[in-house]
């Protein structure tokens, strides 16, 4: 194989770069499930206060975690930076999360809405960083 | 043209050649791929692409990790600073001859 010219070879570098940064969607895909998963953890404290809603809240949580590292380990390529933008989504999406929980169980037992604002605002780092991954990857 | 160096003279023979230009350039779009992803997307043998890896890996411009998915080995492929800088020439270079052969045409 060799090639014509070099704007062949540019247009292959191209082609084969855009599709092997398309193959590193998946990370969004993963971190809505995260977004969304989380939302439906604070709904579920928030809506059932004592250990009722933490147990189920909990066990959801943890078959999504699971699933979504079956789902990490199955795919073949990451994006570029893909450590550093995992660990800023993780560490400010704990921060928010250890918020919630602990304003929320102090001042905020059975308000509902507090656990649907901060759910909401909890889900928005791996929602930021979905969107910055597609933009990535288009 | 006398006294000036013609663009051609600055590429990396190493990647020239187009299966490793080929790999370097899937390898550009990602921070890592594992090794049957690049074999897959280029379109070489497991053989072909271990052999250009390596020399790759010599050369500084890839880095290769191996580990393993539960019991399953597997490796991955990406490149180094040194190799994206490198790449990143290659393409300025190939660019400014593709640009100097259009305006020789027209």
């Amino acid at each position: 194989m060799t090639y014509q010219s070099p704007q062949a070879a540019l247009d292959d570098a191209d082609r084969l770069a855009n599709a092997a940064r398309r193959s590193g969607r998946w990370y969004a895909n993963y971190l809505v499930a995260y977004a969304i998963g989380t939302l439906i953890l604070a709904l579920l404290v928030g809506a059932f206060p004592g250990s009722f809603g933490a147990v189920v809240g909990i066990g959801i949580w943890l078959v999504l975690v699971a699933a979504l590292t079956i789902y990490q380990y199955r795919q073949r390529a990451t994006i570029k930076r893909f450590g550093a933008l995992h660990s800023i989504v993780i560490a400010v999406w704990g921060v928010l999360w250890i918020i919630t929980v602990v304003v929320g169980s102090l001042y905020f037992v059975g308000q509902l809405g507090w656990w649907i604002g901060a759910g909401i605002a909890t889900a928005l780092p791996p929602l930021v960083g979905a969107v910055v991954v597609y933009r990535q990857t288009r | 043209m006398p006294g000036t160096e013609h663009p051609r003279h600055s590429l990396d023979e190493l990647i020239q050649a187009p299966v490793r230009f080929s790999i370097m350039a899937t390898l550009s779009g990602v921070g890592e791929a594992e090794f049957s992803f690049v074999r897959d997307t280029v379109q070489v043998s497991d053989s072909n692409l271990s052999k250009q890896v390596t020399i790759l890996e010599n050369a500084g411009y890839v880095r290769v990790r191996k580990g393993y998915v539960g019991k399953r080995p597997r490796t991955w492929l990406s490149l180094t600073p040194v190799g994206r800088e490198t790449f990143s020439s290659q393409l300025a270079t190939l660019q400014e001859i593709a640009q100097q052969a259009a305006a020789a045409a027209d």
